[in-house]
């Protein structure tokens, strides 16, 4: 069984958010591309927890593709330690023997998350599931190579993924994931397929099953406000070797004071004063 | 229990991640490095108190439960565990937090034994958290910055205390259920995404612009002022250039000498793999937002018309946008 | 297996054997003309698809904004108790300018304020999603983000369902109905619509302001929920056409109305008539400091009923602007109520065909003597030629000029000069205004055989 994480958003007055991220819909069409792989039907159980709302979200995803849906009804502001308890309870009650594969076939072999979610976007809440299962993780995969998915024969062989994940400074990994496991992966990664219209409508009359989640926490904080740079602090300098590194850690730089002007303008006016300025400076003729 | 600060650092064949500096710096010189070759790590801060725990390869399960193993002590009674936002971090702190059965602050921008501040909304939001119990979060790289460059200490002169975990228990591997993904290799930077993070010169482009054609656009006229073109993350989620151009935290951090920036909010995450650019313009319909506050030119204007007027600026083709 | 879209298909396909339809009846866009037809379908308990291709219905959906929805009472009774609307109106005003002077006829009703109602100013987004809703309430099937992008048909070449852009996106039905709006591309499609001539269009565009419920109600001088709709007679900066200005809740809409040959002719751009209106004596004081949150555009079919097409061909039927069925020329501004009563003839029309098994031509001429029956083809018929009039050039440049000038005469007072007399200032004016009163006759005549 493949289960995808899907965190719903209620649209709100911020158009920039509202929905499904690009990184969930892309982990719903890895875990399709999956089961297409195989010889056999694996299922793809896609989960969220949210408010009733959530349902038209799942039966998209019902639409294109996804064998089964379940709503877990609770606030989506839970903590995400909070979510992912409720998310692993849920995939635990699934079916007995499913995470550690005494089921047999239809034992749990991916669960897929976004890497990411679009409001919160503290990425933690696919390491706490895995954790909660105490199985596996693989989070941030930038590629996945679903040709070498080793599975033909489902009930013995173990499963494994090949896959890259981003590290800092451009650095990337290959790893070796076995199954059970759980993955994030990136909205860049790939795009959900469109359904059929008929799909669609079939999707639009199943049944969605709903279970009862937790109230509390919610991740609410004492205060809230909007985003402006924290103030670096900064260094006195040294030597060479040791200011490239810590600016390369960190970009703080002592150098950086320039008078900043902004400006309102019409945009070819705009356009002109960005060549003026780079003139000015030398970075143009 | 005082409150207090502890930074745990995941360590890689001797390196520090980005940001762990500035997270030991954060915990007052309070340190626990794990890892592989944690004895040849170098810190670039002050260092008050440091437990070395050689642990293999990255393994955030076992890591986390291994900790507590060996210095399970220390964590309880610290209040506030620091991790660096970098990738293993933000993989290794909610393993933590679950082992601990804490709750974990993500994203943190500052970050005291009394106080964690959090952003949120893709950056636009600020929350603030008190303490009240004992958490565990993860600071976002490179907006701290440091208060002194300190010559590089190999942390190993300093420690206070060094163990080993074993690199997991024949027992476990014959299990069906293999707790951690295995690394096979390290690939270093693409080609592709090289040219971005030494190129002196950049622009980038965010949601302000209105499709992919823009970036076309745009490739036309970095080229034309010899910049690398890059863009956030909202723009490679949608595809429309590649993901390996992505500037920031979880993309490429660059340096360059200047940087334009069209339609970029400045979330955090983008900002803080910025580097320190001379000089910044930037084009944005939002006066307030923080890559404007940034910049030394601030130009609000929408960035979609600025593009094609300054592709027809620069005699760019025949472009009727 | 990947992202299976249909990629470039034929846009009208013809299939080998009608397979068995999946549908009975396809309405082709969830506009006020689609839900309308699709509720009355589904209530008949025939399975409708209803296809429209933005998000959801409405999403692109724009217009002025004031909708008559009295031809609801048969499909929703008790409908004001649900729809969501801005305000209702209970003062429409008529107004008539020149650069310096406005005419304002003003008329206020507090029984429009009251059940039955008569106006409301609604979004278009609200509205038609709503009336969508009411359509799946009933029982039809919705399904959005979908374009129809051919007609499909059988070897004998009837129509047998519609292609849209999604894979397997093959809908099967023995009816079609065109609800698609302006320049229907299905109409099109079946070989109804001629030619598209441009004089036959207008150009409709609009900006919305925000600002605070409190300011409108107080320079409008209503309250509650209660609205104004002004129209305007020569406002449009020369070009020929007419503006209005219409109260939301905390919004107000002003736009203007453009003869799409006269606008290209002036070689100014819409927006700046705009400014021009908002800029006006008469209009600056009741939009001032109103923060621009919109701007959007939109063609109208204008001509009326010389511009219809034929509205029934075998299996397939036209309905609401698909079938120009809009009075957008100057001083009036009705489109919704016309699509929702042809939306609902059409849906009555099909449900009686499907019930004697023919959806011929033929099977569907109730449809046509529907809507004569009604106000749709009654209006039409009698405003044929209003369009014509309201924008000609002596409604639209030399009578504003005459009329504004002579209740000035009438009003200024002149001392030591004594008043002149009412006859005197009607030959002056309409001298100074260059109009003819063989001309004056006549547009007097049509005026009257079509309002009167
Ligand atoms: C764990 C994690 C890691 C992340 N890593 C990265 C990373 O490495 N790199 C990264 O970039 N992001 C990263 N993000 C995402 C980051 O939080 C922001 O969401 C993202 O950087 C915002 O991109 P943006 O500025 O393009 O979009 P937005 O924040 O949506 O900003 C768009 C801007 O365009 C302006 N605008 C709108 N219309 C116009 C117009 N017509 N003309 C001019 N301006 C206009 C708006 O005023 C706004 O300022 C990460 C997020 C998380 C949670
Ligand atoms: C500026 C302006 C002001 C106006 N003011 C008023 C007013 O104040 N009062 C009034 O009553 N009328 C007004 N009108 C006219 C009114 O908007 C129209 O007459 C009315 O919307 C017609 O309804 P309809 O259902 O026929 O078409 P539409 O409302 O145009 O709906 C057509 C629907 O079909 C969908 N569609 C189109 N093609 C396809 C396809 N190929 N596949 C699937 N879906 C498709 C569209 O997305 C849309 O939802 C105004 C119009 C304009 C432009
Ligand atoms: N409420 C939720 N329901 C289902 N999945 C969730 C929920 N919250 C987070 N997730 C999953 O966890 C990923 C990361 O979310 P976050 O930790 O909030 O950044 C998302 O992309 C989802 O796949």
């Amino acid at each position: 069984m493949i289960i995808v994480c899907w965190r719903w958003v209620a649209p709100g007055d911020d158009a920039r958010w509202g929905g499904v991220s690009s990184a969930d819909s892309s982990a719903l069409e890895l875990a399709l591309r999956l089961r297409e792989s195989q010889p056999h039907h694996e299922p793809v159980h896609v989960i969220t927890l949210g408010p009733p709302g959530a349902e038209q979200a799942l039966r998209t995803a019902l639409a294109a593709g996804a064998d089964a849906a379940t709503r877990i009804d609770a606030p989506v502001a839970l903590q995400s330690s909070v979510t992912a308890a409720a998310i692993a309870g849920a995939i635990a009650d699934l079916g007995d023997g499913l995470i550690d594969g005494s089921a047999g076939p239809t034992r749990l072999n991916w669960v897929i998350c976004g890497d990411y979610s679009e409001d919160r976007g503290s990425g933690s809440t696919p390491a706490f599931i895995a954790a909660d299962l105490d199985i596996a993780q693989a989070l941030g995969l930038v590629a996945v190579d679903i040709g070498s998915v080793d599975g033909s024969d489902a009930s013995t062989a173990a499963m494994t993924l090949f896959a890259t994940r981003r590290l800092d400074g451009g650095r990337r990994e290959r790893l070796e994931i076995s199954a059970p496991a759980v993955i994030s992966i990136e909205g860049s990664l790939m795009r959900l397929r469109r359904s059929s219209p008929m799909a669609e409508l079939a999707a639009q009359q199943t049944t969605i099953a709903v279970i009862a989640g937790p109230n509390g926490p919610v991740d609410t904080p004492q205060e809230l406000r909007a985003y402006r740079p924290r103030p670096r602090v900064l260094a006195a300098p040294a030597g060479d070797t040791t200011l490239d590194r810590v600016r390369s850690i960190t970009g703080a730089d002592q150098q950086n004071h320039h008078a900043s002007e902004t400006v309102e303008l019409e945009p070819a006016a705009a356009a002109a004063r960005v060549l003026e300025a780079l003139r000015e400076r030398g970075y143009l003729d | 229990m005082t409150p207090s600060m502890l930074a745990v650092i995941p360590v890689r064949d001797g390196l520090v991640p980005a940001g762990g500096d500035e997270t030991i710096a954060e915990c007052g010189g309070r340190a626990i490095l794990i890892g592989s070759q944690t004895a040849a790590a170098e810190v670039c801060t002050g260092i008050v108190e440091v437990h070395l725990v050689e642990a293999g390869s990255f393994e955030p399960g076992r890591w986390a439960r291994g900790l507590l193993e060996v210095l399970g002590r220390e964590i309880a009674d610290t209040t506030v565990l620091v991790v660096p936002g970098s990738p293993d971090g933000r993989d290794l702190g909610p393993r933590l937090a679950a082992c601990l059965d804490r709750p974990l602050l993500a994203g943190a921008i500052s970050i005291t034994a009394e106080r964690v501040v959090v952003v949120r909304a893709g950056g636009a939001e600020v929350h603030t958290h008190l303490v009240h119990e004992p958490v565990v979060a993860t600071l976002q790289p490179g907006v701290r910055g440091l208060e002194q460059h300190l010559e590089p200490t190999i942390a190993a002169e300093r420690a206070t205390g060094s163990h080993r975990l074993d690199a997991g228990d024949a027992g476990e591997a014959r299990d069906r259920v293999r707790r951690d993904a295995r690394v096979l290799e390290v690939l270093e930077p693409d080609l592709a995404t090289i040219d971005l993070s030494e190129a002196p010169r950049i622009i980038g482009g965010g949601a302000g612009l209105d499709g992919p054609e823009r970036f076309e656009t745009l490739v036309e006229i970095s080229e034309h002022l010899g910049a690398a073109l890059g863009a956030t993350r909202v723009i490679t989620d949608r595809g429309w250039i590649d993901h390996a151009k992505q500037i920031g935290t979880t993309g490429v951090t660059v340096d360059p000498d200047l940087y334009i920036s069209f339609g970029v909010s400045g979330a955090v995450q983008h900002t803080a793999g910025l580097g320190s650019p001379d000089y910044i313009i930037s084009v944005n319909t939002d006066p307030h937002c923080p890559m404007m506050q940034l910049s030394d030119l601030a130009i609000v204007s929408d960035a979609n018309a600025v593009v094609d007027h300054l592709h027809r600026l620069l005699n760019l083709g025949e472009h009727d946008g | 297996m990947a992202d299976t879209t249909t990629g470039t298909t034929p846009l009208s396909a013809t299939v080998a054997t009608a397979s068995a339809a999946t549908f009975d009846v396809i309405v082709v866009g969830a506009g006020p003309a689609g839900s309308c037809a699709a509720t009355v379908l589904a209530r008949a308990g025939h399975r409708v698809a209803l296809l429209e291709r933005g998000a959801f219905p409405g999403a692109k959906n724009m217009y002025g904004g004031v909708i008559y929805p009295r031809i609801l009472d048969r499909l929703h009774p008790q409908w004001w108790e649900q729809v969501p609307i801005q305000r209702w109106i209970t003062r429409r005003s008529t107004m008539v300018m020149t650069e310096t002077r406005a005419l304002t006829i003003d008329f206020r009703s507090e029984a429009w304020g009251e059940p039955p109602y008569n106006g409301a100013t609604a979004y278009r987004p609200d509205f038609d999603h709503w009336l969508a809703d009411q359509a799946v309430a009933a029982g039809a099937h919705l399904l959005n983000a979908t374009t129809a992008v051919g007609l499909l048909r059988d070897a004998d070449q009837r129509i047998v369902g519609v292609r849209t852009d999604r894979p397997d996106g093959d809908l099967w039905a023995s009816t079609v109905i065109a609800c698609d709006g302006v320049n229907s591309f299905i109409a099109k499609e079946a070989g109804l619509h001629e030619e598209l001539d441009p004089a036959n269009y207008t150009l409709g565009v609009k900006e919305t302001l925000a600002l605070p419920r409190s300011v409108i109600e107080e320079r409008f001088g209503v309250r509650d929920r209660h609205g104004v709709d002004i129209e305007i007679l020569g406002g449009t900066s020369g070009v020929n056409g007419g503006g209005f200005l219409y109260t939301n809740l905390d919004t107000l809409a002003v736009g203007a109305v453009l003869k799409l040959p006269a606008l290209a002719a002036q070689q100014t751009r819409p927006e700046e008539i705009i400014g021009r209106l908002k800029a006006h004596p008469a209009i600056a004081p009741l939009v001032e400091g109103g923060e621009i949150v919109e701007y959007s555009a939109h063609v109208i079919p204008e001509a009326g009923r010389s511009m219809m097409p034929t509205l029934t061909t075998d299996r397939l039927l036209v309905t609401g602007d698909a079938a120009a069925m809009c009075l957008a020329a100057g001083i009036w501004l009705e489109g919704v109520n016309f699509a929702m009563a042809s939306g609902m003839a059409a849906g009555e029309t099909v449900a009686e065909a499907l019930a004697s098994g023919d959806t011929s031509a033929r099977g569907l001429g109730g449809y046509e003597r529907r809507l004569r029956d009604s106000f749709v083809l009654a209006d039409h018929d009698k405003l044929r030629r209003a369009p014509g009039l309201v924008l000609s050039d002596r409604v639209q440049h030399q009578y504003p000029e005459m009329i504004t000038g002579v209740v000035e005469r009438m009003f200024r007072v002149d001392n030591p000069e004594p008043k002149p007399g009412l006859r005197r200032i009607l030959r002056e004016e309409r001298r100074a205004a260059g109009v003819r009163i063989r001309d004056l006759a006549r547009d007097a005549w049509i005026g009257f055989r079509s309002f009167g």
